[in-house]
């Protein structure tokens, strides 16, 4: 198909080699496989979804359709369905990627959370202050949960950054670590450094202990990053806290000392008791509901075996 | 080197497969094509691609997953334009690809593979074919059990970038076939002057004009004269002369007419094993 002339908001085809990519882009990990599998369609069906692009000189700037783009160049399609677009401001240029691509498929965060500060400023530059986490949310259309993952990723030293990158860079069969795993120390250490300030000597440190014993398998899961936080408030629940301080200090050594065997040392019985005294108030709360006249055998039989049990945990406790 | 499409982290395997090319085949970094398509209607445009100093393509696809459908159009446009065309697939060898099927469709359609390390070591596991010699016509199946061996020899020969050798050798299974049958027609008085200190070991050619001339058909009737006269024209060996290709256009040339002059060798071959089975 000829490359045609552009006039904006019409479908036109565009030479391939006339288009650049948008440097405010925040998708900067293309998973070669899917790129791979969308090439093979476009070969059998074309491009069926023009891109968007605005014109800058004699060239053509992806708004949108960055994949189809390079799925075009690499089948030697000479031209490319597109939707010439007027030419954004930069804030609006930026908001519109994140828009569009919050619809659909899944991003890497880490992607989002780089370009987050330049969509900070550039709101600031416009309205004069920083935008709240509300507005930001309303504006990128992202949700407050992943503006505050995003958060906590930008604050992340520059070489916990840059190792991530890496790694994301990698299929994700292959990845071993992720945003997750960072978020999930984050946030632990937050509470850590909030409730027992005398432990963590040298945050960066004990984040590297951390990595480390989740890439060795020390720490088999992600989930158990959210043990730390209960052990660290281990005060709220009559534990004795200078234990709670010693086992967590062990655990942000280097060593093979799991989060399990941190929490099973320190505050697990404290949090089954407590599991247990809020399912003995559930239970009391729902018998307090029922009609003794007209209880059926199976709930008796239950209610008698749950009384017996009740009354030989008492005896041995005397 | 600046890649568009590749991702990031395949970008060493494409650096590190062109250094392997670069020291095996001598071409300059300056001469690589990156995703550049071969021919303006090439249905696809490899991670890179040179030209070697003997006029081939040396192609290079760098892959993460199973060999796409794209690449497969990619390998049936060069076959129909006869194009000669080496092309590779590279690969991390950390990665789970290339999978078994993935080999086996490679080696079937005369594909290398490379594999690339960590350190920017280029390991080949497979070479790779010129595209416009491995869609030549072979069809084993045709030929009795003892004629199999010589002439998937010959075929391998061919598709291993000596097409004329490869040539050669089916133009030697030709040559004993045809002396065999002179031997024994001659033997059973099929020929119109018969002599008992005829020399069937001798020149080739004079052989078979003679033979071509002396056979009488209605005695043989199985051996038809238009047969020997192909033998007889691919008997001198002025007629087998290959010089080696001085361009591209010459290297074109010259593949399509050795796998147009090995196919009509197989089929000559193939009528006359079953012209000797006939005269038995």
């Amino acid at each position: 198909m000829k490359e045609t002339t552009a006039s904006l908001d019409t479908l036109t085809e565009i030479s391939v080699d006339k288009i650049k990519r948008n440097p405010e882009n925040p998708r900067i990990f293309f998973r070669q496989n899917e790129l791979e599998e969308l090439i093979d369609s476009i070969r059998l069906y074309g491009v069926l979804v023009p891109i968007s692009v605005f014109k800058e000189g004699s060239f053509y700037i992806l708004i949108d359709g960055e994949r189809r783009w390079l799925s075009s160049i690499k089948l030697n399609r000479k031209t490319i369905p597109a939707l010439v677009q007027e030419r954004p401001s930069a804030l609006t240029n930026l908001l519109l990627m994140f828009n569009i691509h919050s619809l659909r498929e899944q991003w890497d965060l880490l992607t989002i959370a780089v370009k987050l500060p330049r969509v900070i400023s550039l709101l600031e530059q416009e309205h004069g202050r920083r935008p709240t986490e509300k507005e930001l949310a309303g504006q990128t259309g992202l949700t407050r949960g992943i503006i505050r993952r995003c958060k906590l990723l930008i604050d992340l030293p520059a070489e916990y950054r840059s190792e991530l990158l890496s790694e994301l860079n990698l299929p994700k069969a292959k990845q071993k670590i992720s945003e997750d795993l960072f978020i999930e120390i984050e946030r632990a250490l937050k509470t850590v450094e909030r409730a027992m300030p005398d432990v963590i000597k040298e945050k960066d440190s004990v984040r590297r202990v951390l990595i480390d014993k989740y890439k060795s398998g020390v720490i088999q899961n992600i989930v158990q990053f959210r043990m730390i936080p209960k052990i660290a408030r281990a005060k709220k629940l009559d534990v004795d806290n200078r234990k709670a301080e010693r086992v967590l200090s062990k655990l942000l050594e280097a060593n093979q000392y799991s989060i399990e065997q941190a929490y099973n040392d320190s505050v697990s019985e404290a949090y089954s008791e407590k599991d247990l005294i809020s399912r003995i108030r559930g239970i009391l709360d729902r018998l307090s509901t029922i009609d003794p006249r007209h209880l059926d055998e199976e709930l008796r039989s239950a209610l008698e075996t749950l009384l017996d049990s009740i009354q030989k945990v008492l005896r041995k406790s005397r | 080197m600046s890649f568009l499409s590749l991702t990031l982290h395949l970008r060493p395997i494409a650096e590190g497969a062109i250094l392997f090319f670069q020291n095996r085949y001598g071409i300059r970094s300056t001469q690589w094509n990156i995703e550049k398509p071969i021919a303006p209607d090439a249905p696809y445009a490899t991670t890179f691609y040179g030209a070697t100093n003997d006029y081939h393509f040396l192609c290079v696809d760098v892959l993460e997953a199973s060999i796409t459908s794209s690449l497969e159009a990619f390998v049936t446009f060069c076959k129909e334009r006869n194009l000669p065309v080496k092309l590779f697939l590279a690969y991390d060898p950390e990665s789970e690809y290339p999978k078994k099927d993935d080999v086996r469709i490679a080696r079937s359609r005369g594909l290398g593979i490379l594999e690339v390390n960590e350190n920017g070591q280029g390991t080949l596991l497979f070479d790779a074919l010129s595209l416009s010699l491995t869609g030549v016509r072979v069809d084993l199946e045709d030929f009795p059990p003892r004629y199999r061996t010589p002439v998937a020899t010959a075929e391998n020969t061919f598709k291993n970038g000596d097409p004329s050798k490869g040539c050669s050798q089916l133009y030697d299974e030709i040559e004993a076939v045809s002396r065999r049958l002179a031997q024994r027609t001659h033997r059973r008085k099929y020929w119109n002057n018969f002599s008992a200190n005829r020399d069937f070991q001798g020149n080739w050619a004079p052989l078979m004009r003679v033979f071509m001339n002396e056979l009488d058909e209605s005695k043989c009737p199985t051996i038809p004269r238009t047969l020997l006269a192909q033998v007889y024209a691919i008997s001198d060996p002025r007629n087998q002369s290959a010089h080696r290709p001085r361009s591209l256009r010459q290297l074109k040339e010259r593949d399509r007419r050795l796998r147009t002059r090995f196919e009509t060798a197989r089929d000559l071959l193939l009528d006359l094993v079953r012209a000797d089975q006939r005269t038995r």
